[in-house]
């Protein structure tokens, strides 16, 4: 007891509840290579830990008085490690002072590709730029870059897709008749930290002083706020199904147990199953995750099934009640009840999956601590008999006595099956992850205004490139960039994104100082006559590498340095990212299929990976229930003989098939999350037929049958309950397992012993 | 019962007050003043001295400002060249070539500078201010000076002042570097009468 109490204050009254929210945590770690890993989690910390704010008004300077005001409230938040609204004059000169020591050797692509072709035209270019008065060329900027190249190159690596411009040197965007100015911040920790998330409610009250005191609106994006609906909303899914199916349960034991013990000892299953689960996953995994939880809190209406078959054989049998004896007489059944349970979350232990290991740790600790609280301390604590009486059961015995008729045996069964097949006809699968996500409408919308005005794309694809030198990556990275950029020229791609835009590669650095080299030499003079210049043209500068670390080293790589992931694991990897990929009509899958080509490339695409690992798993689930159904059969077939057991096994496959075919019916697509619910309703159905086979009588039956009903509505209370879930997994798990519970619970009744009269 | 006397003095008081302003422009009523004629049209004298160069490079031609659409630069001499520079949009036209189009997001550096140079020819003086501090002065004869000195990067890095003269109009653009080399802009021949923008002009100025 002791050590009961030390474990349990150390996993469940710690400050921070160990309770883990990212989904990834569910996932296999090890089911892609390690560069591919190691590439996603460094790209998706940088995604994920950035936030995007747009402050939209129709006043420059007022937007600006509000976006000081807010940028110096929220760095007092905490929230943010960094907040950048102001672009400062030094981060202003950086592409200047990055790239200006080595002009020779860099070139836009397109001036790279008229010096090869048509040299002697840069000269007329640079005597018409430097008449045009708008073109700004200083006297300066001649004396040190007279082909005037420099400028073009800066100029094609500050394009951009947004049309931001510089106010007081914070950026804004001109919309119609609106301004956006845009302000940035990262995170000072991981979007999934539950002690960030806390904070944001500060944050709200910050945005809407801002909105009130300026008349402006503000808009914000980031992970951040979608994991903190997800983890606020499965807390209250939670505690809704978890209270809910609580004050169910209470309400029904006082409505048939009339009495106060009873209650106390179905509490005490309930509560040991579930702190024991809950503190054992802790141990073993660390954290529980808020899935577990969620289906974990349903796990109360299985464990009390055990207490409603000893409570309502002491409530039948009134002054003549033995606790010990009726604990005989009720142990087989939950015997094998529960080793039936165990045979299904066994096998969901085996696969290499966490978020289903901690999903059955959770249920088989669960369910033994209920049993085990039903066999060692009921007899102890329920020594007294019942004294109030069994309820009417009129209508249990009715449904009962209908059962006696042949013709019901056969038809209900049938009826049931002819609907579930057609059902199945109607049946969809999507593993799409996006489905666990709870996606609220307003944030979507946000979002989707704040990438229009940012000009980033709405879908993006992350391509990562593995080399094995520096050099040989950079060069990787032009090549796939020339092509990417083709494409985007003829609008199949919005934009492309590689470090090889601001590092050419030591071999088109080399190319590119012997052309400009060829150039002074040849076109020199020309100019030099042409403009009449005091002294000649000379080509003076000496060749000196741009590596990619000068690169990342000036804060010009701030925005897009993380595509660079440099060594990992032997390789030389970076990331490209390609936004809006539409391709041209003629040919859907142009880009894809050009990606596929390239041995070196690989998409990171964890939405995608992560639909695969689940429909991977989907039909590991759907073999392994195959296989706990067969492995059950073979136990009851050795017990109770193949007639019986085939009677026992019936119900409850009938109820799992038609489950299938109602959820498909309401048009909801079948995922993994369905076919755990079947395990469920096969464990929880075979619990039904098997303690009407264990009854030797028709009176015995009656009770069972009260037992099982009881324990169906608890069940059915809990579950219920899951299918008002606002994420849609969690809803169709909760539907299938609603339907199926219910035809476990009407069809139980086919495995009595028919025909044996008191 | 009217004051007579209290009246008298109101009306000198009110008289001072405008000699005031006459004998000192300020920089309210120099944009005020510059931004009165919506359309302006004339010719245009160019000359860049550059240290680099043995004498300073010279061009003509003629312009129009429209405060609403943007400027039409027709450089006449030593070639002829057509810019057309708008709200985002810059077009080049040599003689003889396709015209090329530059847009603002595609080439932001450029646009910067063909920014402020319209400010500065429109005398838009509130859009100059964050970026320069500003000396008005005038010889109370309607000749004035507007003095604008770069105060931040990446302008300061490149200009040491940049004067704008005029008198009714604007009259000339000095743009002084650091090292000393210059770019003069004269004015002339300004239309008087404020005739709207012909049907090509207004052609020029669709993209």
């Amino acid at each position: 007891m002791f050590c009961a109490g030390l474990l349990i204050q150390q996993t469940v009254m710690q400050d921070k509840l160990p309770i883990e929210t990212n989904i990834l945590a569910l996932l296999p770690k090890d089911q892609q290579d390690k560069v591919a890993q190691q590439a996603f989690e460094q790209i998706a910390d940088n995604i994920n830990n950035r936030v995007v704010f747009l402050i939209k008004g129709k006043d420059k300077d007022n937007l600006v008085k509000a976006a000081s005001y807010f940028n110096d409230a929220l760095t007092a938040i905490g929230l943010f490690a960094h907040v950048e609204s102001k672009i400062s004059e030094n981060q202003q000169q950086a592409w200047g002072s990055l790239y200006f020591p080595y002009r020779a050797q860099l070139l836009s692509e397109q001036d790279k590709s008229n010096l090869a072709q048509a040299p002697d035209e840069r000269v007329t270019h640079v005597i018409e730029q430097i008449y045009n008065p708008f073109s700004g060329v200083s006297g300066g900027e001649l004396k040190s870059d007279p082909f005037l190249l420099f400028r073009d190159f800066l100029s094609a690596r500050n394009t951009s897709d947004g049309h931001f411009s510089l106010y007081q040197n914070y950026l804004l965007s001109q919309v119609g008749d609106d301004l956006y100015l845009i302000i940035q911040a990262d995170l000072a920790g991981d979007a999934f930290d539950s002690r960030l998330q806390s904070l944001l409610p500060q944050l709200q009250i910050l945005e809407a002083d801002v909105e009130q005191l300026f008349h402006v609106k503000l808009l914000h994006t980031g992970s951040l706020f979608y994991a903190a609906h997800g983890a606020e909303s499965a807390k209250s899914e939670i505690s809704t199904i978890g209270v809910g199916s609580l004050i169910g349960i209470i309400l029904l034991l006082l409505f048939v147990y009339r009495s106060s013990l009873p209650l106390m000892l179905a509490l005490l299953s309930i509560g040991c199953g579930l702190l024991v689960a809950f503190v054992t996953t802790v141990l073993v995994f660390g954290k529980v995750h808020l899935f577990s939880l969620v289906f974990g809190a349903s796990l109360i209406g299985v464990s009390i099934d055990y207490a409603f078959h000893y409570l309502t054989e002491r409530l039948a049998e009134q002054n003549k009640w033995d606790p010990d004896f009726a604990l005989k007489q009720i142990f087989n059944a939950i015997s094998l009840g529960l080793v039936t349970s165990l045979i299904g979350y066994l096998g969901l232990l085996i696969a290499p999956f966490p978020g289903l290991q901690q999903l059955s740790l959770f249920s088989i600790v669960g369910l033994l601590s209920a049993y085990l609280t039903v066999v060692l301390c009921y007899p102890a604590l329920a020594r007294s008999p019942s004294k109030t009486k069994l309820p009417n059961l009129r209508l249990l015995t009715a449904w009962l006595a209908l059962w006696q008729h042949k013709s019901l045996r056969v038809a209900l069964p049938s009826v049931l099956i002819i609907f579930a097949f057609i059902g199945l006809t109607k049946i969809t699968f999507n593993d799409d992850i996006r489905q666990l996500q709870t996606m609220p409408e307003d944030l979507k919308a946000q979002e989707h205004t704040i990438k229009d005005i940012t000009g980033v794309g709405n879908n993006q694809r992350l391509l990562l490139v593995k080399a094995n030198s520096e050099e040989l990556l950079l060069q990787r990275l032009e090549q796939l960039s020339a092509q990417f950029n083709e494409w985007k020229t003829q609008g199949f791609i919005k934009s492309v994104q590689s470090v090889s835009q601001f590092v050419p590669s030591l071999k088109t650095q080399q190319e590119n100082y012997q052309l400009v080299e060829t150039l002074y030499q040849q076109q020199g003079e020309s100019l030099s006559n042409k403009l009449n210049l005091t002294e000649a043209i000379e080509f003076k500068q000496s060749f000196k590498p741009l590596l990619v670390s000068d690169y990342l080293m000036s804060p010009v790589s701030e925005p897009l340095g993380f595509l660079w992931l440099g060594d990992i694991s032997g390789y030389y990897a970076s990331v490209i990212i390609l936004s809006d990929v539409t391709n041209p009509a003629t040919d859907p899958q142009l880009v894809a299929h050009y990606i596929e080509q390239q041995a070196d490339v690989q998409v990171l695409d964890k939405a995608a990976e992560i639909s695969a690992i689940f429909s991977h798993y989907r039909l590991f689930i759907g073999e392994m229930l195959l296989a706990v159904y067969f492995l059950i059969g073979l136990l009851l077939a050795w017990h109770y003989g193949v007639k019986k057991a085939c009677k026992v096994m019936t119900p409850p496959l009938i109820a799992g098939v038609a489950a299938l075919a109602i959820t498909a019916v309401f048009a909801i697509p079948i995922t993994i999350f369905n076919l755990l619910a079947l395990l469920l309703v096969l464990g929880i159905g075979i619990d039904y037929t098997l303690f009407f086979a264990e009854q030797k009588n028709t009176i015995n039956s009656e009770n069972t049958f009260l037992a099982i009903t009881l324990s169906a509505i608890t069940t059915v209370l809990s579950f219920g309950l899951l299918a008002l879930s606002e994420t849609q997994a969690i809803y169709g798990f909760g539907v299938t397992v609603l339907t199926g519970i219910i035809i476990a619970w009407l069809l139980a009744p086919l495995a009595m012993n028919k025909g044996t009269k008191k | 019962m009217f004051n007579y006397r209290l009246i008298n003095k109101g009306l000198c008081c009110l008289l001072l007050l405008c000699s005031f302003s006459l004998s000192a422009l300020t920089l309210e009523q120099l944009q005020q003043q510059l931004t009165t004629q919506k359309v302006l049209r004339g010719d245009f004298t160019q000359s860049k001295s550059l240290q680099m160069f043995k004498q300073p490079l010279l061009s003509d031609g003629t312009f129009l400002l429209s405060h609403e659409q943007g400027l039409i630069w027709q450089q006449n001499n030593p070639f002829p060249v057509s810019l057309v520079l708008a709200k985002d949009k810059l077009r080049q036209q040599f003689s003889g070539k396709e015209a090329e189009i530059i847009e603002a997001k595609d080439n932001p550096m450029v646009f910067y500078f063909s920014h402020l140079f319209l400010s500065l020819f429109k005398g838009d003086l509130s859009s100059l201010e964050s970026q320069f501090s500003m000396q008005l002065s005038d010889d109370g004869k309607g000749n004035w000076l507007l003095n604008l000195t770069p105060k931040k990067a990446p302008l300061d890095k490149v200009f040491k002042s940049i004067k704008i003269q005029g008198k009714e109009q604007i009259k000339s653009l000095t743009l002084t570097e650091l090292n000393t080399d210059s770019s003069l802009i004269t004015f002339s021949n300004i239309s008087e009468q404020q005739a709207p923008l012909t049907q090509q002009e207004k052609d020029a100025f669709k993209f």
